[in-house]
């Protein structure tokens, strides 16, 4: 936070200089904030998610390059998706000289609470192109039923 | 001893000179480049790019890799939480001389794409026999 000095050196141009850094600073903090980028560096867990549904299932989408099937171990428990797994990036073994080193390695635990109970003996997981999806059949219990109104 | 944790890195918007004809969100990939005695490597992760959503195209030593991802979901779910967009892959490098385009080879598996760039002949590292005497 910045501490402005008010009253100090008198003249209309100070005055003005104080106005224009606040405008500068509200504009500054006004296109962090229409990016989308106000959260913590950091604080997010890997791998991002993308969680919806229908009237039957639950669909888990998660960003996963580069993991394999085997590396990867998924359960669920009640209302619970776990996903674990490693995360490789190095698949060459040979030494090598490296000019740029982007990708993350590593290993990764994540629980995804769902909003609901699910059928855990009807789950289908598959990755296509470094995409999991993971789809969920809703407990019975759970699904919306239509309610018969009777007219008289 | 614990195991070194994957860290998210979040997508980065490309937000450069040449305007995308179509509308969307443009990121740029994670790549990785390393080098051996025959050739130089790259390595992008590119999650959601199919064989048919990618193009890579050279031209004045110049290599251009895009590759597009469509929603993910169906228009029938109702989206709960998004953690992360789809959208369009672009990233550029410029080649060096040493390499020799003609032999260009690209692998897309698992939304990794591995482009191997191997080096010509003459930039191959040689062994050189020194006579003695």
């Amino acid at each position: 936070m910045t501490i402005w000095r008010w009253g100090s050196p008198p003249g209309w141009r100070n005055a003005f200089q104080e106005v224009e850094r606040l405008q500068r600073e509200m504009n500054r903090l006004w296109d962090q904030v229409s990016s989308g980028r106000v959260f913590a560096e950091g604080s997010r867990i890997f791998p991002p998610v993308i969680v919806s549904e229908d009237n039957e299932y639950y669909y888990v989408r998660a960003e996963l390059p580069g993991v394999k099937a085997e590396d990867l171990d998924l359960s669920v428990v009640n209302d619970q998706l776990i996903l674990r797994g490693e995360k490789k990036t190095t698949e060459e073994g040979e030494k090598v000289n490296y000019h740029r080193k982007e990708r993350e390695e590593g290993v990764f635990r994540r629980v995804i609470a769902l909003p609901a109970r699910v059928n855990v003996d009807k789950v289908e997981a598959k990755t296509q192109n470094g995409i999991l999806t993971v789809k969920l059949a809703k407990a019975e219990e759970v699904k919306p039923k239509p309610i018969q109104i009777q007219t008289g | 001893m614990t195991e070194k944790e994957v860290k998210l890195r979040e997508k980065q918007e490309v937000k450069g000179p040449a305007e995308p004809t179509k509308s969307g969100p443009v990121f740029l990939p994670a790549v990785d480049i390393f080098e051996n005695e025959e050739a130089l490597t790259l390595v992008a992760e590119l999650p959601g790019v199919s064989q048919t959503g990618l193009q890579i195209d050279l031209k004045d030593d110049q290599i251009t890799i895009q590759g597009e991802v469509g929603e993910l979901t169906d228009p029938k779910e109702r989206v709960l939480l998004r953690e992360f967009e789809t959208g369009r892959f672009f990233r550029q490098f410029q080649l060096s001389e040493v390499i020799d385009q003609n032999r260009i080879s690209a692998r897309l598996k698992n939304g990794i794409l591995t482009l191997t760039l191997p080096k010509v002949e003459k930039a191959k590292p040689r062994k050189i026999e020194v006579a003695v005497g």
